[in-house]
């Protein structure tokens, strides 16, 4: 019975209990794919067996052949095998390599470089400024942009890359044809459409807690570089911090202030010897892509052409964000016209929006 | 014998007059009372008949019937004890008929024949003055409020004996002043004002915007920031009640029996802030006899709802059509009435539950916690809040440096009397008074933009990420901040003010 190794790969990726792990032990010994499904491996444990044989029953080898079919016929995601050209060769070198792929949208070419983003799902207003500037700048620079799609860190890290036009992809702790959570549809499908959305879990398997730190190694594992912004002490980042320095990938971190609880993971990260980013030029240059000067992008004109008062209110900024009821205070200035200023240096690019009601130097 | 009494009944916010008819006949001794009357109105025959022996009047043993015309119209509540005793006391020749005739009779009757105050005397009366009645015989406590209308005679009296005597022996009648426009004259003063707010420079001037277009204002703010101390002193930047509004002001606390003997008249702009646990009822208006909610008691001055998101979902959903239509209407089997809801709504908010978003040092709240918690505010709640603005986190400075340093709100409130004037101009030939209420017929009528206001608006929709909802409501508010600046056209300056007031849900997610 010719089973091929794509079928092989469908069948144990919508098994629960057989993993990577126990498939590459299985791939070792066996070899071939036939001899795989026909034989019993006395490698699987009691409960593996379990599920093996309810796999092997006559009528779940025709709902199998049935749901291969489709597989193989539906437009909207494919099934990524390593033998696949597009397959990220990176994968291949972790100990655990996904035993295929769901994938929807554009595979990352293996000679771009890649950087992974990960962070806070409850990040503040500072790292979410730190992710859209970083991701876009990496993007600029040609880097594709790895992250989670998880709320906070992850979705501007894949917000920012986007913005500018630039490669990323989604890595799903869930499904491939679900979006966790919901709202990042919106961005979820501009991934789908410009970059990639994958996941090793079968379609239509819900989030759970367990199965998003199993997914990290994939995110660590597609980058070249795992940049941190912004975690707390026990935070899930940290895992994919760990699968990163076990694969040998470098780790940087965005330092935080001091006392600050979203700070404390990075902080320690940076303590530990991980790379501290003070700007994406740090990123490029550790991960030896010549950083062309980036020039200001959004600063369309210098500081020449402000008033006397834009550049009064701009002086009494900072990238902190601040209410413009401290600039009415400090300046002696009504309101109105604060609003005006600060309309026209948001335009200029000298200062952004951060957070409700609040503005900050860019 | 026959006698025949006036009184006045009331439905909403209408009185209307009623006779109270008795009639006295030969027959078995009987005394029965018809009129379609709810069971307190039928129990006036026991208080009426002990009042009177305790006050030394006794009935002749005949057959006693009274009616209350018109029949067919439901009546309810204690204030017609008065009438009927003059009326049977009447029919039994104690008091000439002709005496009573052209007063109105309005009280309850204690069993030892005192009166006890009523609620709704003010509209009473005033239907009365409608109806070319000049007199009137109210409970003691309720003279004054009844006083408070123009060329009517109001006699307080104090139990049954004394109104026997006032009837039989006229001269004796003194009817009470209230110099009640005297009194809305000299008492202008506010126990708040806006002097004794520091700093909060963004919250006054959406405060004094608000207030002048009488558009709805949403504050968001960290417990703390001052909402509720802005949202106090907004009454005090409203133009002054004139005589007619004070009246009709008035006319609400009277129904709800908030009137009493000390204060007879509500002078002030009303501001309300129920508690957020109110229930719909309570908050809109209802019962089984219809009575004014706050909404309504907030009729011409400000409804204040503190810790929007913690009413109940649809408490605040009922409120979308009052805020619409201005009045309250509340239709029951046997008629509907409407209460006068012609409000400023303004209302406070933390930005999350612990209240400190985006503070992410002091904020422990995750995005969807944030977005559960705002999105307990529906969007069409939201889109009738015209200005949302923020409070900032409150720094030691501002409690440091000593109070009554900021703009009197003597001088506020005078630009806000003009940008008024200046709508009443506009509205002149519409049915709207205010900016707020245009509807977008208006808005391309009278938010014309010139080319570069066009342009401006362009830049505005980009750089702020605004919605299409937006628009309207934008050109609305700019409207708004040109009149305060006396300016004829919308500038630059206002849409871009306008734009730092745009919706919460652009504030959050845009």
């Amino acid at each position: 019975m010719g089973m091929t190794d794509r079928e092989l790969r469908y069948r144990i990726s919508l098994m629960h209990s057989v993993g990577p792990v126990t498939f590459r032990k299985l791939k070792d010994f066996y070899g071939n794919a036939a001899r795989i499904w026909n034989s019993e491996s006395p490698a699987l444990t009691a409960s593996q067996l379990t599920e093996w044989r309810l796999f092997h029953t006559a009528v779940k080898e025709k709902e199998l052949k049935e749901g291969y079919t489709r597989l193989m016929n539906t437009a909207s995601y494919r099934f990524v095998i390593p033998e696949d050209p597009d397959y990220p060769a990176p994968l291949k070198n972790i100990s655990d390599p996904p035993v295929g792929l769901y994938v929807k949208g554009i595979l990352p070419a293996s000679s771009k470089p890649a950087a992974a983003i990960v962070g806070s799902r409850a990040c503040s207003e500072y790292g979410k400024h730190q992710a859209l500037r970083i991701a876009g700048d990496l993007a600029d620079a040609g880097v594709g942009i790895v992250s989670g799609l998880a709320a906070g860190i992850d979705s501007f890290g894949h917000r920012g890359a986007l913005d500018r036009n630039g490669y990323t992809v989604a890595v799903l702790g869930n499904g491939i044809d679900r979006c966790y959570p919901v709202t990042n549809l919106n961005l979820y499908e501009r991934i789908a459409e410009k970059g990639a959305v994958i996941s090793e879990y079968p379609p239509g398997t819900p989030g759970k807690p367990m199965y998003f730190p199993r997914r990290n190694r994939i995110i660590s594992g597609l980058a070249d570089l795992v940049i941190v912004i912004e975690a707390k002490k026990r935070s899930g980042s940290l895992i994919t911090v760990e699968r990163a320095l076990e694969q040998g990938k470098d780790v940087m971190a965005v330092p935080g202030r001091i006392g600050d609880l979203l700070s404390e993971g990075c902080l320690s990260l940076i303590r530990q010897g991980a790379g501290i980013v003070t700007c994406t030029e740090d990123i490029l240059f550790a991960m030896g892509i010549q950083a062309e000067k980036q020039k200001d992008r959004h600063k369309s004109s210098g500081k020449a052409d402000l008033s006397a008062e834009e550049l009064a209110v701009l002086q009494h900024m900072s990238t902190d964000p601040v209410h413009p009821d401290r600039l009415c205070e400090q300046l002696d200035m009504a309101p109105g016209s604060i609003y005006m200023i600060l309309f026209r240096l948001e335009n200029a690019g000298f200062v952004r929006s951060a957070g409700p009601g609040l503005y900050a130097r860019t | 014998m026959y006698s025949s009494i006036i009184s006045i009944a009331m439905n909403g916010m209408n009185g209307y007059p009623v006779r109270v008819e008795t009639d006295v006949s030969p027959g078995l001794p009987d005394f029965s009372m018809v009129g379609f009357l709810s069971s307190e109105v039928k129990e006036a025959r026991e208080r009426v008949r002990t009042a009177l022996r305790n006050s030394g009047f006794a009935l002749l043993p005949k057959k006693i019937t009274v009616n209350l015309a018109p029949a067919d119209i439901r009546k309810e509540g204690t204030a017609y004890d008065l009438a009927l005793a003059v009326s049977l006391l009447a029919a039994n020749e104690v008091i000439p008929q002709d005496r009573a005739e052209g007063i109105v009779f309005i009280g309850e009757l204690a069993l030892n024949g005192a009166l006890r105050p009523v609620h709704g005397i003010l509209p009473r009366v005033c239907c009365a003055k409608e109806a070319g009645l000049t007199t009137c015989f109210l409970p003691y406590e309720n003279r004054r409020e009844g006083a408070v209308v123009d060329g009517m005679r109001i006699i307080g009296i104090k139990d049954l004996c004394e109104a026997v005597h006032l009837l039989t022996s006229p001269g004796e009648q003194v009817p009470e002043i209230c110099p009640a426009r005297e009194i809305l004259e000299q008492s202008r003063t506010y126990a708040v004002d806006f002097s004794e707010v520091n700093g909060q420079y963004g919250m006054k001037r959406a405060a004094e915007t608000a207030a002048a277009g009488m558009h709805n204002l949403l504050l968001i703010g960290s417990p703390g920031s001052g909402k509720s101390m802005i949202a106090r002193r907004i009454p005090t930047i409203l133009p002054g009640l004139t005589w007619e509004e004070c009246l009709a002001v008035s006319k609400v606390y009277s129904v709800a029996g908030l009137l009493s003997d000390k204060q007879p008249l509500i002078i002030h702009r009303p501001f309300r802030a129920p508690h957020h646990t109110i229930s719909t009822a309570a908050l809109v208006g209802g019962g089984r006899i219809p009575r004014p909610g706050e909404i309504s008691l907030a009729d011409r001055g400000v409804l204040f709802l503190d810790e929007l998101p913690e009413f109940q979902k649809n408490t605040l959903e009922v409120l979308r059509q009052p805020m619409e239509d201005r009045q309250v209407m509340i239709a029951r089997v046997g008629g509907s009435s409407s209460f006068p809801a012609d409000t400023m709504v303004v209302a406070a908010m933390n930005p999350c539950r612990c209240g400190y978003y985006p503070d992410r040092s002091r904020c422990q709240c995750t995005i969807a916690d944030v977005r559960k918690y705002l999105s307990r505010i529906s969007r069409p709640l939201l889109d009738r809040m015209d200005l949302c603005v923020e409070a900032p986190p409150v720094g030691y400075s501002d409690f440091s440096t000593p109070a009554g340093s900021g703009e009197r709100s003597a001088a506020i409130r005078e630009r806000v009397e003009q940008a008024r004037k200046i709508q009443q101009e506009r509205f002149r030939e519409e049915n709207i008074f205010f900016n707020s209420q245009m509807q977008p017929k208006h808005v391309n009528r009278y938010c014309r933009l010139g080319v570069r206001g066009e342009k401006i608006m362009k830049e505005i929709f980009e750089t702020k990420k605004l919605s299409a909802r937006a628009y309207h409501r934008l050109l609305k508010v700019a409207r708004t901040l040109a009149d305060l600046s006396g300016e004829a056209e919308i500038s630059e300056a206002h849409l871009i003010e306008a734009a730092e007031y745009r919706s919460l849900e652009e504030k959050y997610w845009g």
